[in-house]
């Protein structure tokens, strides 16, 4: 054979075999391998023509039926969820509990991923057919279905995902969804509406046709109490933890990999590029005549009444009740940054002198969201000034220190006021969180001493934190 | 706002550079792993199925190929060097493959005298893979992955040396021993081919 007919020979060979195995095989093999590296139980690798192999399978087979003997005698139950375990509902549907009552649902033939649940966050990956989300806590809810993100809190929804295609239906409450080939502020889906889109084409956005809104007579999964509603300044342990527009570089949750952004280079773009992504947890608005203080279930847009029907495609958005602040009408529209002008305009001492505490969280937050980091230390400081000693106070500190490092890049002062917080509050539920991030805060500052002291206080006080590899890596970096 | 660092939330898609992709790895984040498939699982099952033909183990090799990458990534020292180290872990694990075979080979002496071709690949269909892989099997295992590698795949001899962890002049000198031997043995088998295709007919 000549070189030429060698070149043929294997041109052709080349051409027959392709690429190498289906699309659909790689992909399958692609979960096993991040269940094998990631997973919580890891799938060894056969060994061909290994008596040991012979040996090992034998007993896993001999283990396998005799858990699959143990497990069909159990009463059906829900699953127990361990974050990074995948979920596959092959016949039956499969529900998982979360902390607070949350619940998921993969109907059958549905397979997802927990990537994390913690009080702060939850994070889904729905690989493949329908999940349902019933989210009655104030969490920061995401479920991811191919490159699409589906981000809600106090809702209720289904997300389906198969081939390219994207179905979602709320049943209350809103969600917005990003990523793909959405718009850079998302698409809103509001309660009773259905949002189709398949390889990036939209094909249907407006009344649901197959599931409306839900009355919490539908389902017996609801609860009779109304859905608590996303975290209420104040009232949450962690009001500021919600997907809104502006917020922090460092994921507030122990699950949103908070070295992550800190540690690697490039994050989602720019704020003026980046989606506006009107999250479920908006600042709230205590009503006219609300009591300083005293807090109330802000509306939501599956709660509040409509004041016309939108037609598809169009979400509605609660009106302002008659004889409501300017800001406080702005803020129920989500329009943080007129909100906060607004006050400004109006006269931002007085309202920091005069406005009760709710409102003075709300507008705190508000400027947070609109990247006002100077109006929110001035309410968030005048706030610890008229009501010290309460929780409010504490969280003010803590946040105050979230504004430093995030919107004003002063590390250094953030470090004082994660600090002050830990200081006030040294058995808060956010002490964690104010250790990673004054230890990342003095990392930046130049603070190498208090940046090792504090990474070892975490890793002693908390061994399992996310801040854990950035904390070891300060640690290293220090020998 | 003002910082660019503001969305808390999931960032994806988001293209990761190299360097953040091995930072990922290594804090055993598992959006890290599932973008290092993304971007890699394509190119490894070609690359096996190139170098090995659409045998029966191929799924296992890749999946070994992936979890030693995850289990060794510390030892990777240039983030940007990620895919050619990939592709060396790959050549690596193809290797053993190969070496396996012959003690296999050695021990079991039942009809596996060539590789064994998955039922993906239909012989009859695909004449010229089946016969490129049973050419295949009768060359040195070195030159038959610097052959594949150059030839199949596409690499040039430099990358085909750095995968196949040897000196360029090395690979040069396994290449052209490999093109003369499967030409050789081609030939052979052609012919021994259509004497049985006479004998049939007669």
């Amino acid at each position: 054979m000549k070189r030429q007919d060698l070149h043929g020979w294997v041109e052709r060979a080349r051409a027959e075999l392709g690429e190498g195995p289906e699309e659909r095989r790689v992909e399958a093999l692609n979960r096993e391998i991040l269940d094998a590296a990631f997973g919580p139980a890891r799938r060894p690798v056969m060994a061909h023509w290994s008596w040991a192999a012979g040996g090992a399978l034998v007993a896993g087979v001999v283990v396998a039926l005799a858990g699959w003997w143990m497990w069909s005698r159990q009463p059906p139950g829900p699953a127990r969820p361990q974050d990074g375990s995948t979920y596959v509902a092959r016949e039956t549907p499969l529900r998982l509990e979360l902390e607070g009552g949350n619940t998921v649902r993969f109907s059958p033939d549905s397979e997802g991923r927990l990537v994390a649940s913690t009080r702060q966050e939850v994070r889904l990956l729905l690989v493949r057919g329908e999940l349902t989300s019933a989210v009655r806590t104030p969490v920061r809810w995401t479920v991811q279905a191919g490159p699409y993100l589906i981000q809600a809190a106090g809702t209720e929804y289904v997300v389906g995902w198969a081939a390219g295609r994207l179905d979602v239906t709320v049943r209350s409450g809103r969600v917005i969804v990003t990523g793909g080939d959405a718009p850079a502020e998302g698409w809103t889906v509001v309660a009773g509406e259905h949002l189709s889109l398949e390889r990036g084409r939209l094909l249907h956005k407006g009344p649901s046709l197959v599931a409306g809104p839900v009355s919490s007579t539908d389902d017996p999964e609801r609860p009779s109490a109304p859905l608590a509603g996303p975290p209420v300044p104040g009232e949450s342990p962690v009001p500021s933890e919600s997907p809104v527009p502006g917020e922090s570089p460092v994921p507030p949750g122990p699950a949103g990999d908070p070295d992550a952004p800190v540690a690697r280079g490039p994050e989602p773009g720019p704020p003026a590029s980046a989606p506006e992504q009107p999250g479920p947890a908006d600042p709230r608005v205590a009503p006219p005549g609300h009591a300083p203080g005293q807090m109330t279930p802000p509306p939501s847009p599956g709660d509040v009444p409509r004041s016309s029907t939108p037609g598809p495609g169009l979400v509605a958005l609660p009106e302002a009740p008659a004889g409501m602040p300017a800001w406080k009408a702005l803020l129920l529209k989500e329009e943080y940054a007129k909100a906060v002008a607004e006050l400004e305009r109006s006269g931002l001492a007085d309202f920091a002198d005069t406005a009760g505490l709710a409102d003075l969280q709300a507008a705190a937050n508000a400027a947070r969201y609109a990247g006002r980091g100077r109006t929110a230390i001035t309410l968030l400081t005048t706030l610890r000034q008229r009501f010290p000693g309460t929780t409010a106070s504490q969280m003010a500190a803590f946040l105050i220190g979230r504004v430093h490092s995030e919107q004003l890049g002063d590390h250094r002062a953030a470090v004082g006021w994660f600090s002050t917080y830990l200081a006030e509050s040294p058995s808060g539920e956010l002490v964690e969180q104010a250790l990673g991030r004054k230890m990342d805060a003095a990392h930046r500052a130049g603070q190498r001493e208090a940046a090792r002291a504090t990474a070892a206080e975490l890793l002693r006080r908390y061994p399992a934190s996310p801040f854990v590899s950035q904390a070891n890596r300060i640690l290293t970096e220090a020998k | 706002m003002t910082s660019s660092r503001s969305n808390p939330v999931i960032a994806f898609p988001r293209e990761w550079s190299a360097a953040e992709l091995v930072a990922g790895l290594r804090d055993r984040d598992p959006a890290a792993g599932r973008v290092f498939l993304d971007r890699y699982a394509k190119r490894m099952h070609r690359l096996v199925w190139r170098l090995l033909g659409a045998c029966s183990e191929h799924d296992d090799l890749v999946q070994q190929v992936f979890l030693n990458a995850f289990s060794g990534i510390e030892k990777l020292r240039e983030p940007e060097r990620l895919e050619s180290w990939l592709v060396s872990l790959a050549v690596n694990t193809v290797r053993k493959e190969l070496r396996g075979r012959k003690v296999r080979r050695f021990f079991v002496v039942l009809g596996l005298a060539e590789d064994r071709l998955s039922p993906d690949l239909d012989p009859e269909t695909q004449a010229a893979a089946a016969e490129m892989y049973r050419v295949l099997g009768q060359v040195h295992d070195e030159d038959r992955l610097v052959f594949v590698l150059c030839m199949v795949e596409g690499m040039t001899q430099a990358e085909a040396a750095e995968a196949c962890g040897m000196s360029l002049s090395t690979c040069k000198r396994r290449l052209v021993r490999a093109c003369e031997r499967a030409s050789r043995l081609a030939r052979d088998v052609r012919r021994v081919s259509a004497g049985r295709a006479g004998e049939g007919s007669s």
